[in-house]
């Protein structure tokens, strides 16, 4: 190393060969870059609604990766130096997506009919165990309100259509226990009958059944 | 042979060739722009966040922005890019001493280096000075951050003036065109802490760029830099399109929300 010009037996001198950019390459890029700079404006001004964003952000990434490849020479960076600052991108994506793949759905509904409380994200009171770290849950007024309108329709529910389901899934369960022996069970509903008279049978007794009926059945 | 100081005045005792003092320099960087990257993601994701959650202040309060001032901006910014890559290749072609007339490449040179850096910096405080009127003009009417929003001056105890409220009924006019009742958004004083904080650290990284700017440029007239050496003067030019790059992503998202 005595000599800076000296070669080694693979022909590197260790020296630093910059690639230089011609200035027409460096012109045509920041026109290009002004050039998206004014699209941006115009696509601001076009009522695309929700492609609004998404195409500011589509320019905005083009805009970047001409600044990146060429300003910043990334087109002729080592990969192992890509590799960090593309890498650390698609880790700032994960982030994103991730973050506001729970914030965005807070106070929705989950798939599973689950409440996911806003100010937690975790499911809200009543529709699961989970609590806040008080053990209490202070509904938000449109909680309440959600709650309320969903409790109400259960109980129309109930007193219209639910009464008639009520009676034929238990209370007859209970008189064809009885009557099965001697007459012949309805055919319609034979196999429901079957099985709820034999759970009835094996689980309870025949006088706390009979007890039960007049109730249900009233 | 490691042990005995050898080659350039420019290669440091710790490396053994001006390729390897090059490249470990140029890693370093990339590891600190990816750092920053995801130091800046951060108040990306805050910002997707509440835009989220808080659609129609945000589409307010980017009307109360002056888009033509963050246009003006963002101009300003990709040209500061511009010559801060030109001041690079000016570097990197050095002086060109016994290169024949014919064959020079044109624009190269320490001169040319100083020149473009110059250029960079004006540039940049270019860009302070329009941030200075936007801000300026947000403290004096009092749309700011959080709690002290209606409060001019970032004085609790100041009540909003006139200007507050001519403000606020442009904002509800706006809010009332956009199809929503005529109203401010409550959280519109959350849509201006967002935007203080990413202009602001944004603000923050430009002017620390203007000052590692003037030292480069100190440098350069020093006669630090040459065609086998100008990594200061690289790795310096890839901070700056870095901020620029935060630039290209804050304009459209703050500025042009529909």
């Amino acid at each position: 190393m005595a000599d800076a010009h000296a070669h080694d037996e693979h022909g590197d001198d260790y020296l630093v060969h910059s690639h230089i950019t011609s200035i027409k390459t460096y012109l045509v890029i920041f026109g290009a870059l002004i050039f998206l700079t004014f699209l941006t404006v115009l696509a601001y001004n076009v009522r695309l609604g929700e492609f609004n964003l998404f195409v500011a952000v589509l320019i905005a990434m083009v805009k970047s990766s001409l600044v990146g490849a060429y300003f910043m020479h990334l087109k002729y960076e080592k990969k192992f130096n890509i590799l960090f600052f593309v890498g650390s991108l698609i880790f700032v994506g994960v982030f994103l997506a991730y973050t506001l793949n729970d914030t965005s759905y807070r106070g929705r509904e989950s798939e599973q009919g689950l409440r996911i409380d806003p100010a937690t994200g975790n499911y809200a009171y009543g529709s699961a165990t989970v609590l806040g770290e008080s053990g209490e849950f202070t509904p938000f007024p449109e909680d309440a309100e959600h709650e309320e309108g969903a409790a109400h329709e259960e109980g129309a529910h109930e007193g219209d259509e639910g009464e008639p389901e009520e009676a034929d899934a238990e209370a007859p369960a209970v008189e064809d226990e009885a009557a099965a022996e001697d007459e012949a069970a309805d055919e319609a509903e034979a196999v429901e009958d079957e099985e709820a008279a034999d759970e009835a049978a094996a689980e309870e007794s025949a006088e706390e059944v009979e007890a039960e009926a007049p109730t249900d059945g009233d | 042979m490691a042990h005995e100081h050898h080659g350039p005045a420019y290669l440091a005792h710790h490396f053994d060739t001006p390729k390897q003092q090059f490249e470990s320099a140029k890693l370093g960087m990339w590891l600190f722009l990816a750092q920053e990257i995801l130091f800046f993601s951060g108040l990306f994701v805050a910002y997707g966040i509440f835009r989220s959650w808080y659609p129609e202040s945000f589409s307010v309060g980017s009307h109360l922005l002056d888009w033509k001032m963050g246009a003006v901006n963002t101009v300003v910014l990709l040209f500061s890019s511009f010559t801060a890559a030109m001041a690079v290749r000016a570097a990197q072609i050095g002086e060109q001493k016994g290169v024949p007339e014919k064959d020079k490449l044109q624009l190269g040179g320490k001169v040319w280096t100083s020149r473009f850096l110059w250029i960079t910096l004006i540039c940049a405080g270019a860009f302070m000075v329009v941030k200075y009127f936007e801000y300026s003009h947000k403290i004096h009417v009092g749309t700011l951050p959080g709690q002290f929003f209606g409060h001019p001056g970032f004085d609790m105890s100041a009540p909003a003036g006139h200007h507050f409220y001519e403000e606020m009924a442009t904002a509800g006019q706006l809010a009332y065109e956009s199809g929503g009742e005529a109203v401010v958004p409550f959280h519109l004083r959350t849509f201006f802490g967002i935007y203080f904080v990413m202009t602001g650290l944004h603000g923050i990284h430009v002017l620390i760029g203007m000052g590692l700017c003037l030292w480069i440029i100190r440098k350069n007239a020093r006669g630090d830099f040459s065609a086998d050496y100008n990594t200061p003067v690289d790795i310096f030019a890839l901070y700056w399109h870095l901020v620029d790059l935060v630039w290209i992503f804050l304009f459209p998202l703050l500025y042009l929300i529909d």
